[in-house]
């Protein structure tokens, strides 16, 4: 399926901001489940500087400066990526097997995974998780099951409810309360999972929502996304990662679904927040966020030229080498 | 010496050189160590023999002397600053720990060979992490670290290396060893402290530091600024500085001690900005290049850009400037992981893998429990350990202050396996080390001395052997290269408790390293100073530095003004002779024009007891009213910001000046007394410190562009008050009394030249050509005006912006005329002055104006915060 995203992130400020750096993730990734035809990033006012590297994660992330006074900035990512579906995987290994994986002995194997397993800045250890973990985790069950199950319980147990938490709501205070946002139930379910000892990370991306007749119009849709990757050590080499989406009930090898963008990868929100930024002046700001996601013809083309102003940034394509 | 008793049992015993067996008072069993016989450890006999007199009153009296050379040079705790932000003075014992020079060999390679491998540890985690893929290391003390740095990943550092500083925790143990416990390489503190104890200790005993062949210390803080200055882009001609939290930070006096010793800019991240990828110092000047920063500021805190997003402790965009490879930073970020407990247990088989050596200096036994095989090990001897938390004060972990295990009960045991087990990658096992004593001098508490004397101290006093710990610092000096310094910090238990309480009440004392070699003689001081690079450009003056300078000239001037006029005040109200309605009116007006009652006050006219009780009780509050005492503050607040660049009894002064005033107000409040004497007392007393302060400002300072802020902060308000008080000593008709004429003229200072110049006179034309243009009276407005207009002419030069245009906006006294001046139009009964009144008003308006512009062209940058805006 090829899926067309346009993200709008605009700033007003006042007074005017006098100088601003900002750090942007907003590049989708290629993927297995993935390919990014196209990405372009547009930077109201211009920036004096900018410039893209990888991550220690393999996201590409954008840093540019402006240094001339402005009201506002406009940051609009356009990409197009080509998803496809994947069959769901056959996998027997138990969560404890997969667990003993991560536990150090000295001059044992390593498994990068290993990484996912820590707690971070948004999913710090704390007992209630293993608590409300565990009824998924009985002995012997599958990690895979054992991880649908925890991701139905979610979805089940949680209310959905826009403006309950903020972006700097801990996840343990969403815990408790039994309703957030679909970052806070990413967060939720990732401290479950590794508190039970398993690798477990962050996606942020997008979700294609179609609201046909008679169906429930997806949460999610038209706004940034975020769901989990699990990892799932007797899948196939380079392939070992499963997402589950605990706000829509939805998992899939790669990704949940077709209809999902995956944008970056990482621990939790705090490596991988779309945009951030430091700015000196402006006392006040506002912020607002436009998320399209559309479904594009079968023979897209990719054309450049298209739309494209003299303010308009071209990024590398896939493929091509990144240089700075 | 036979005062001094033995060290505990069990302890090495720093003194007689050998391991206690019983101690002196309640073990009579007799031993054949030395620590029994009451030898001394030969260093420590020199040291003795060295003392011309050693007895008890000598001691004392060098221990005053100690005592109050670290309170005067305004040592501050830099661990133990009081909760209400109050800083104690830093502790310093008398008596130095004495390290024989085989025992400092000792710890010298083995503390160098421990900081080789650390950098190929950092260089692996940073680059190819092999460390991890061949399980040589737990990926949960580095990926699960959050001093593990993801933003540096693959990062090569500015010249070549990530560890330029590193501190590391030392104890002696019974058999007479040194023994690692633990390692700082993220902004270690000390380096400041180190040098201070030195200088004051080392002038205690100088013939024994001279007997005893102590290693010097420069040589090896100039290898380090040496190295760095080598590995900045820029070379010799670097500029490197200092960062430092700032004022608020506990650890503050000793930054920015260190910084005036290095020669360092020291800096707050507000001083700094990242433009293209390039670090610069926000100066009066402009901006200016920095190429390396030596931090004082925790990690996460450097960069809010990409690291905590709250820190207003560090510099937007550093991080993209590092590895732009722009700037050197010392240490590396990053490296905060090495420093916890749980990697010393790795770090032998590390050093065997990397270097192909087995470690010289051994760490204390250490059982990380994530390790099963470890935490097995290391469960059963839980009550002769210490329980540490593998990753300290992270907010993400279950984190704990560390405890002995033989404080614990044996439920409190069974509780802490449990949580162990449950949690066992949190939790760190290290072997508990009786802690070698050292002596300590301790002076007879006056309360309870049988012999207490006067100044000097008392004639009692007594050698007490207290547990240490010695903190010893590396440094860089070329590529992969390190030195230690010679010499370190000890850490000196305040009683025969040990660690725990260390951390609390802690003292410290400086430390010895004896050589057999020669004695460096370098010194801080620069060695060649050519005529080039005394001729190097004016020091640098950050804006931040210049607006509280700016802002300590005008509470300077504005608690001298409110003091005056106070004092003046309580005076007329109390003087023999009822004072006339008029100059009531002046004084009453005044008080509220400058604030020294509330609004809403009684006027003097109306309720004289009232008014003054009002005066009074202002005096020293802080809030409500802006008195004397508000003022006094407000100037301390400012000079602490600027502290580096005060003398040392500047700043004690405004200290002193500031504690005595609120002690003072608050025991006259507390008793309910308000009489006008006490407080003239109190007045009078806080005048003089005034005239101390003002004083230093004047003849202490090096005239740069920050001074010349100052300076002008000081007239813009001497301006406006002394216009605004002529003004309304006008007004009020106070000038044409009496009274009020002379309670003008000691507003201005010049009650003495009055009477010399023009006795007999009370006319207006005498008050004006003293008080408005006589040119040799600095209270007077012609002298102001002038003195204001040549400071931002002066000012001019060195900084952008419109000040020479500016000075032209404050009038020129050489137009004033006094004959036009004393010009009236007939309004009541003597005339309304409107030519002077129009230039009072010209002054007034002046000074607002002159502020505001200095306000909005050199300060706005720095006033401004940065703010982290995110989704």
């Amino acid at each position: 399926m090829k899926l067309s995203v346009t993200h709008e992130t605009r700033y007003d400020y006042t007074p005017a901001v006098e100088t601003a750096q900002h750090m942007a993730y907003l590049q989708p990734l290629n993927t297995r489940g993935q390919r990014l035809l196209e990405h372009t990033l547009q930077i109201d006012p211009i920036p004096a500087q900018i410039s893209r590297t990888q991550d220690v994660f393999g996201n590409t992330r954008c840093y540019f400066s402006l240094l001339t006074p402005h009201t506002t900035l406009t940051v609009v990512a356009h990409s197009v990526v080509e998803t496809i579906d994947s069959s769901p995987p056959a996998s027997s290994i138990s969560w404890e097997q997969t667990r003993e994986l991560f536990r150090y002995r000295s001059g044992g194997r390593f498994d990068a995974a290993t990484e996912f397993v820590f707690a971070s800045p948004f999913v710090p250890r704390h007992s209630e998780f293993a608590a409300y973990a565990r009824p998924s985790f009985a002995t012997g069950t599958g990690v895979l099951a054992a991880a649908q199950d925890l991701m139905q319980r979610i979805h089940s147990d949680f209310a959905y409810e826009s403006q309950s938490t903020q972006i700097n709501t801990p996840a343990i205070e969403a815990l408790a309360q039994r309703k957030g946002v679909c970052q806070d139930f990413a967060h939720i379910m990732l401290a479950c999972l590794r508190a039970m000892g398993l690798a477990a990370r962050y996606v942020s991306g997008y979700l294609l929502t179609q609201p046909a007749p008679g169906t429930v119009k997806l949460k999610g849709s038209d706004a940034s996304h975020a769901w989990v990757s699990v990892y799932v050590p007797d899948l196939p080499e380079g392939a070992r990662w499963f997402d589950l989406d605990p706000t829509n009930n939805r998992s899939g090898w790669h990704s949940p679904g077709a209809d999902y963008v995956t944008l970056a990868l990482g621990r939790d929100f705090s490596d991988v927040s779309p945009i951030r930024g430091v700015i000196h002046g402006g006392a006040n700001h506002t912020l607002s966020v436009g998320v399209t996601v559309e479904s594009v013809a079968g023979d897209y083309q990719a054309n450049p030229a298209t739309g494209q102003t003299q303010k308009q940034e071209q990024t590398q394509l896939p493929g091509q080498d990144v240089t700075n | 010496m036979a005062l001094a008793s033995v060290a505990v049992a069990g302890h090495f015993d720093e003194l007689r050189g050998a391991t206690a067996s019983g101690t002196g008072s309640t073990d009579t069993e007799a031993a054949d160590s030395n620590a029994d016989k009451g030898q001394l450890a030969p260093a420590w006999t020199r040291f003795f023999e060295h003392l011309a007199d050693n007895t008890a009153p000598d001691l004392n009296q060098r221990a005053a002397s100690l005592a109050r050379q670290v309170r005067d040079n305004g040592v501050t705790d830099s661990i133990h600053a009081d909760e209400d932000g109050l800083q104690r003075p830093w502790s310093l014992d008398l008596f130095p720990l004495i390290i024989e020079p085989d025992s400092w060999q000792q710890i010298e390679s083995g503390v160098l060979q421990r900081v080789r491998l650390l950098e190929r540890i950092m260089a692996d985690i940073y680059g190819p992490q092999q460390l991890l893929m061949k399980g040589w290391l737990p990926p949960a003390l580095v990926q699960g670290h959050p001093g593990y740095l993801r933003a540096m990943h693959g990062v090569k550092p500015v010249g070549g290396m990530h560890l330029h500083i590193a501190a590391f925790d030392l104890a002696r143990g019974p058999d007479g060893n040194w023994w690692l416990v633990g390692q700082h390489c993220q902004a270690p503190s000390g380096l400041g402290n180190l040098l201070e104890n030195r200088l004051a200790v080392a002038s205690q005993f100088p013939e024994a530091f001279q007997a005893l062949r102590v290693q010097g210390l420069a040589g090896t803080y100039r290898a380090l600024m040496d190295n760095l200055k080598s590995m900045c882009p820029s070379g010799a001609n670097a500029h490197l500085a200092l960062l430092t939290p700032g004022p608020y930070n506990e650890t503050y006096f000793e930054q920015a001690c260190l910084a005036r010793h290095l020669g360092l800019s020291l800096v707050e991240g507000s001083d700094l900005i990242v433009r293209d990828e390039r670090l610069y110092l926000k100066t009066l000047q402009g901006l200016v290049p920095v190429h390396g920063l030596l931090t004082r500021v925790d990690d996460e805190y450097l960069d809010p850009l990409e690291l905590r997003a709250d820190s207003t402790l560090g510099v937007p965009g550093l991080l993209q400037a590092i590895r732009a490879g722009h700037v050197l930073v010392a240490n590396a970020p990053g490296s905060a992981f090495l420093e916890s407990p749980a990697l010393l247990g790795f770090l032998p088989a590390l050093s065997r893998n990397l270097l192909g050596e087995e470690l010289q200096l051994p760490a204390l036994p250490t059982w990380w429990c994530g390790e099963r095989s470890a935490m097995e090990d290391a469960l059963p001897r839980l009550r002769d350990s210490v329980i540490k938390a593998t990753y300290p004060s992270s907010p993400i972990h279950n984190s704990f202050d560390a405890v002995p295990g033989c404080c614990l009960s044996a439920r409190e045991l069974d509780e802490w396996a449990g949580r162990i087990a449950r949690q066992s990658e949190a939790h760190t096992i290290q072997a508990y080390l009786p802690l070698s004593q050292m002596p300590t001098w301790q002076t007879a508490a006056p309360a309870t001395g049988a012999s207490t004397a006067g100044a000097g101290g008392g004639s009692a006093g007594q050698v007490l052997p207290r547990s240490v710990m010695l903190r010893v610092f590396v440094v860089s000096s070329g590529l992969q290269s390190w030195r230690v310094l010679p010499g370190g910090l000890a850490r000196v238990a305040g009683s025969t408790a040990e660690l725990a309480d260390m951390q609390r009440v802690g003292r410290s004392a400086d430390v010895w390293a004896l050589t057999c070699g020669d004695v460096d003689q370098t010194t801080l001081l620069q060695p060649d100073l050519t005529a080039a690079s005394v001729a190097q450009p004016k020091r640098l003056v950050t804006s931040r530095a210049a607006e509280n300078l700016f802002w300590l000239g005008r509470y300077t001037e504005r608690t001298e003004n409110a003091l005056r006029l106070a004092r003046l005040t309580l005076e007329c109200l109390n003087g023999e002779e009822q004072s006339p309605p008029a100059l009531l009116a002046w004084l009453g007006d005044m008080a509220l024009a400058n604030t020294l009652v509330l609004p809403g006050v009684p006027s003097p006219a109306q309720a004289r007891r009232d008014f003054e009780r009002s005066l009074i009780a202002s005096l020293g509050s802080s809030d409500g009213a802006t008195s004397v005492g508000y003022y006094l503050r407000a100037l301390k607040m400012a000079a602490s910001s600027v502290r580096e660049q005060l003398s040392p009894a500047h700043w004690l002064v405004i200290v002193r000046a500031e504690e005595e005033l609120f002690a003072g107000c608050a025991e006259h409040t507390g008793s309910g007394d308000y009489s006008s004497q006490a407080a003239l007392q109190l007045l009078k007393n806080t005048s003089d410190h005034m005239a101390a302060i003002t004083g230093a400002q004047t003849d202490r300072m090096t005239r740069d562009d920050g001074w010349r802020l100052l300076s002008l902060g000081r007239h813009i308000e001497r301006l406006g008050f002394l216009a605004g008080a002529l003004a309304r000593g006008f007004e009020t008709g106070s000038v044409h009394t009496q009274e009020g004429f002379e309670a003008m003229t000691a507003l201005f200072d010049c009650s003495t030249t009055l009477h010399a110049q023009h006795p007999q006179s009370r006319g207006m034309a005498a008050l004006l050509d003293l008080l408005v243009l006589a040119p040799d009276n600095p209270r007077s407005l012609a002298w102001v005006a002038r003195a204001l207009r040549g400071r931002l002419a002066e000012l001019a030069d060195g900084a952008p912006g419109q000040l020479g245009a500016l000075s032209l906006r404050v009038p020129d006294p050489r137009t004033w005329d006094l004959a036009q001046l004393c010009e009236t139009r007939p309004s009541g009964s003597n005339g309304y002055f409107f030519a002077l009144n129009d230039l009072l008003l010209q002054c007034s308006g002046a000074a607002i104006e002159v502020a505001d512009v200095i306000n909005s062209t050199y300060f706005t940058h720095s006033g401004e915060i940065n703010r982290s805006v995110g989704p």
